[in-house]
């Protein structure tokens, strides 16, 4: 079950999924990342880590995007948007502490990463899980890399594009739809009432 | 000679400034002689400065079909289905199977998400912009149904009819003239949906926005067979006993009080229909002679709770839980009116009585008995007032202001009532109270 309020969240940046996979650049392999995920300290989904503040301290003064993306998340009070955040950003500090990665992750696109891992695929997969079963993993991992602009080591875009489609389920993408759909359906509603034709109301025969 | 700019002006009443469509929209089909009535209503030398323009919007296939009402066998089931998919409930965890799994609604939950309540296959094109300000909390924007708001005009037509022996169009007289008494008021003259292309107005008494002889110079001619309005207003209709002759009054949206309503009764000698409903909801139920409100016989369902929120069985007080389904782009379940009663039976037929406004509240005696606003009603109905206002402080003093009535009498019952001293101020009109229900009752003492 899809958490359409997170969903909405991520909608509401208006980050195009199309537009993310332009300007590939070489990324690590999906399995380097996948082992990384597996080994998040279980600390870090820890319900009292401030994931504002520990974007902070993982990333030097250039993180600012990076911190106020974290912000965005936290701000939805969900667990799991939060738990996202922490993930990618032991991904981060895991280059520090486990070993760096065969490629380093691009910095530059990490604030939208974080939103798609901590709004979008939080949504629909909670981050506990990306940890635990390895399919999920793979999603996760392979969703990172798309939006921090890198293509999976040793893999082409279009092999990349390929698994990441068949990874996303029919199910869930019925339930983002429809989320998608909520989402538009109460937007027009705000519209029309707005507009003058409405707003010029019709007459009534007695007070309410 | 420059005006010195009204600082209490609020824009929107600004004449037409909400005006956005033609006139063919708004009275689709309309006659020559139609449009020729209406013109010379709109021109009358004494009307007041209509502040806005709008029509009914009904081609005259959709004004025919809203002289009668949607058809009732099983239309709870069906409500309940198109319920079950709006987006509102999609997060809800259990069962939606019956009325009593759907969770309450409430007003702040549909300022929060109203698109949530309205059915995604809704005729987004066909919505109409309705506001409640509601007498707590933030203004609620929500969609109103133009077919629904013609059902409501000809079954206000049919409970008149059946009430006076009929109520059939005449060229010569206006169909309605809805009151209002207000600083500031949208002020318009249209035409009934369905209704022989009479005319209906709504004209606002207060005399800082109508010369009191142009109202009576219009009223007369307009000769309104209907009349509404809120108490408010209605008890300035008195004053204007001369001129119009309705044949039936509609008191709505505030508690008339008996004696109120037997002021008109007997000033105008003809029914006085007092309709107990909210924007959100429609109109809910009616009460033509003072007595229990009969549930329409609409697509309406009343439920009264208790504290814990459980369906209270008849004759036990408690908070009327509305489920509505004329609205076709709000189509309600359980919504909390947050006004209180108790359902009965007359004739066989669901009745709401001991109906108070918003939350019942409760006064104590010196000795800590318990005392319900309801209690207090009948006696300051029965001294005269016609509106008021009860507040017990902190430290139990009762102090109440009557619109109105015997205050001597007054101080004496609820003094007696409450076996404490009551202050008691009299004004002369329901607009002396203030801004707000004419019936009001506070208590700041903690039971």
């Amino acid at each position: 079950m899809a958490d359409e309020e997170l969903f909405g969240a991520w909608l509401d940046q208006e980050l195009d999924l199309d537009a993310a996979w332009n300007g590939l650049e070489p990324g690590p392999t999906v399995d380097e990342v996948m082992a990384r995920i597996s080994t998040t300290p279980s600390w870090f989904l820890d319900d009292s880590v401030d994931v504002v503040a520990l974007a902070g301290d993982v990333l030097d003064e250039s993180g600012g995007p990076v911190v106020a993306a974290a912000r965005k998340a936290a701000a939805t009070a969900k667990v799991a948007a939060r738990q996202g955040v922490a993930v990618v950003l032991w991904l981060v500090s895991s280059q520090e502490l486990a070993g760096r990665l065969s490629t380093d992750l691009r910095l530059d696109r990490l604030d939208r990463a974080l939103l798609a891992m901590s709004l979008r695929l939080a949504a629909v997969v909670e981050p506990q899980r990306w940890v635990e079963e390895a399919e999920r993993r793979e999603e996760a991992a392979r969703t990172l890399l798309l939006w921090c602009g890198q293509c999976p080591g040793g893999e082409s875009e279009q092999n990349a594009r390929a698994i990441l489609s068949r990874l996303d389920s029919a199910a869930r993408g019925e339930a983002l739809e429809r989320a998608r759909r909520d989402r538009e359906h109460r937007s027009e509603i705000r519209r029309r009432l707005e507009q003058a034709r409405a707003r010029e109301a019709a007459t009534r025969y007695s007070p309410e | 000679m420059t005006e010195t700019p009204d600082p209490l002006h609020l824009a929107e009443y600004t004449p037409m400034a909400s005006a956005a469509l033609t006139d063919a929209e708004r009275w689709p089909g309309l006659s020559v002689v139609g449009a020729a009535r209406l013109a010379a209503a709109s021109t009358h030398p004494a009307a007041p400065v209509w502040r806005h323009r709008v029509g009914h919007r009904l081609t005259g296939a959709e004004q025919e079909a809203a002289r009668s009402q949607l058809p009732l066998a099983g239309w709870l089931e069906r409500h309940l289905a198109v319920a079950r998919s709006l987006p509102a409930y999609r997060r809800h965890r259990g069962p939606l199977e019956t009325l009593t799994d759907f969770p309450l609604v409430t007003r702040q939950n549909l300022v929060d998400d109203i698109g949530g309540f309205v059915p995604l296959d809704a005729d987004y094109g066909r919505m109409l912009h309705g506001t409640s300000s509601g007498s707590t909390g933030a203004a609620l924007v929500m969609p109103d149904d133009p077919d629904e708001l013609a059902r409501g005009f000809h079954w206000l037509r049919d409970l008149i009819a059946g009430l006076t022996g009929g109520w059939e169009p005449d060229p010569a007289r206006f169909a309605v003239a809805q009151v209002v008494w207000q600083r500031q008021a949208f002020t318009y003259v249209s035409v009934a949906p369905g209704f022989g292309e009479s005319l209906v107005a709504r004209v606002n008494l207060h005399p800082g926005e109508w010369a009191a002889e142009d109202q009576r110079a219009f009223l007369r001619d307009a000769d309104p067979q209907v009349i509404s309005g809120h108490p408010t207003s209605l008890e300035h209709l008195l004053d204007l006993r001369e001129v119009v002759r309705p044949i039936a009054i509609i008191s709505s949206a505030m508690a008339l009080s008996a004696t109120l309503r037997a002021d008109l009764e007997r000033t105008f000698d003809c029914p006085v229909l007092d309709v107990y409903g909210l924007h959100e909801t429609r109109p809910v139920a009616v009460s033509t002679d003072g007595g229990p409100f009969l549930v329409a016989d609409r697509r309406v369902h009343v439920e009264v709770l208790g504290s814990d929120g459980l369906s209270l069985p008849e004759g036990e007080i408690g908070e009327i839980v509305v489920t509505a389904g004329e609205n076709a782009f709000l189509p309600l379940v359980r919504y909390r009116t947050g006004d209180t009663g108790r359902l009965v039976r007359v004739d066989g037929r669901p009745a709401i009585d001991a109906l108070e406004g918003r939350e019942a509240t409760v006064f104590t005696t010196p000795a800590g008995a318990l005392i319900p606003s309801v209690d207090l009603t009948q006696h300051l109905q029965d001294a005269g007032a016609r509106g008021w206002s009860v507040e017990q402080a902190a430290d139990g003093s009762v102090v109440a202001t009557i619109a109105g009535g015997d205050a001597d009498a007054v101080a004496a019952r609820l003094g007696a009532m409450l076996a404490r001293d009551v202050t008691v101020r009299r004004v002369d009109t329901i607009a002396g109270l203030g801004d707000g229900k004419p019936r009001r009752y506070r208590s700041s003492v903690t039971t």
